[in-house]
């Protein structure tokens, strides 16, 4: 009798727990801004574009940046990847172009928001050759 | 009214406490772009020779026994991140050792069974190394299955299930900054309707819950590894039907192995009966093992 009122407890705590883990895990969730992060690209190609991407961590669950933008007439597709590279530890999505190519930016911010991501900024390479341009998403 | 994160979130929580349904085709979060989709094909079995009276094992000197295997044919098409429609057809070979008289009797069936439509509608959130979705899923089982025989595939009842999800992957934490966490939360409620000749399922509540790393993962050629572990608890009311399902309570638990490459995703769980109830005498669900082979595009 006194061996199930405690199983009986235990049951309820354990369920209790259960519930009240997405709360007390949700919490422990590293709420760092992008740039205290160590994802802000130093050197750019000539011929690549680097996007900053919020929520990108899994490289199965974006396969579908990789579908929409591989469509994108600016993408060199016949590069490793279709012209697509995910860091999803950084959270940076390389874009290889087409030689002299002009990306468009909006289109690429579009595709990504529809692959079920956040666009947060782009990265190209600075009229100086050598510093990084930095132009953020309008959304 | 002001719905800031913190107030969706303990609201969310207090629906858990009532609602939901687990295991979406695929994966729970792929495919997430607009127009895609995804198929998989899933073996799940679980059966077992162990009689039991409430809590307690007794003696089966019949040798009643009961094993089920299911081939789910399961399809996913993402409308866009928020709004999923799901379906699941199973193809059952099912067999049993049942009491009959003083004796017993071998009786087995075969065949497609119910029909499960489903439309998850989910609000992500993508942050900084994290992304996060909560998931409220109304889901309906037609009587596809045949309900005809001793040991019928189906009840040949409309049954419908609310679900209430939170998944959650990300690199949350500060001390291990590389290392991916993942986890699922699910509450579902089955209201199983009336069957063909005099049956009826009870109404079942259950959670699972998902909680894992990915130890190996290659992102430049799309490959990666999860090794998550399932915690899954039901409650089911008392049923009148042929097949005797388990009416009671039960948990189960057991690891979880998912490999993904490319488009290609296998899965495969082991969950094993940590503690079960029976409503009088019943069989033990047993041991279940589930392989699942998905792709998505």
């Amino acid at each position: 009798m006194i061996t199930t009122q405690i199983s009986k407890k235990i049951s309820i705590l354990l369920f209790a727990a259960l519930l009240a883990a997405p709360v007390l895990i949700a919490g422990l969730v590293d709420k760092s801004s992008p740039s205290q992060t160590k994802s802000v690209p130093q050197v750019v190609a000539a011929d690549e574009l680097i996007i900053k991407v919020d929520g990108v961590v899994c490289s199965f669950c974006a396969n579908g940046l990789r579908k929409g933008l591989c469509k994108l007439n600016f993408v060199d597709t016949k590069q490793k990847g279709q012209g697509i590279r995910l860091d999803a530890k950084n959270q940076l999505l390389t874009i290889k172009l087409k030689k002299d190519a002009k990306p468009d930016l909006k289109k690429v911010f579009e595709s990504i928001r529809k692959g079920g991501y956040k666009p947060v900024e782009a990265y190209s390479k600075g009229k100086d050759g050598k510093s990084v341009r930095t132009q953020k998403s309008d959304k | 009214m002001d719905m800031n994160p913190a107030r969706i979130r303990w609201l969310s929580f207090l629906l858990m406490a009532s609602l939901a349904h687990a295991h979406q085709p695929v994966m729970d979060m792929a495919p997430r772009w607009s127009g895609g989709y995804g198929i998989q094909i899933r073996h799940e079995s679980y059966g077992s020779d162990k009689l039991l009276s409430g809590r307690d094992s007794i003696v089966n000197p019949l040798g009643l026994e009961r094993h089920i295997r299911k081939t789910w044919l399961e399809a996913v098409y993402t409308m866009d991140k928020s709004m999923r429609i799901t379906a699941k057809l199973p193809y059952l070979n099912q067999s049993r050792r049942e009491q009959s008289g003083m004796g017993s009797i071998f009786e087995s069936n075969e065949g497609w069974g119910d029909l499960i439509l489903g439309l998850p509608l989910k609000r992500y959130t993508n942050a900084p190394r994290a992304t996060w979705n909560y998931g409220f899923t109304p889901s309906m089982r037609l009587p596809t299955g045949s309900s005809a025989g001793n040991f019928p595939l189906s009840d040949g009842s409309l049954d419908l299930a609310l679900s209430l999800s939170y998944s959650y992957e990300g690199y949350p934490f500060k001390d291990h900054p590389d290392r991916l966490f993942y986890q699922l939360y699910d509450v579902f409620v089955w209201i199983n309707g009336d069957g063909d000749r005099g049956m009826r399922e009870g109404n079942e509540v259950g959670l699972d819950v998902n909680w894992g790393f990915k130890p190996w993962f290659d992102d430049e050629n799309v490959t990666g590894t999860y090794l998550m572990w399932d915690i899954s608890a039901r409650y089911a009311g008392t049923s009148k039907t042929l097949t005797a399902p388990l009416s009671g309570s039960r948990v189960h638990s057991g690891p979880v192995f998912v490999r993904y490459w490319g488009t290609t995703m296998f899965r495969a769980d082991w969950k094993f009966p940590v503690w079960e109830k029976t409503d009088g005498f019943a069989l033990s669900r047993g041991n279940e093992f589930s392989i699942g082979l998905g792709m998505a595009f």
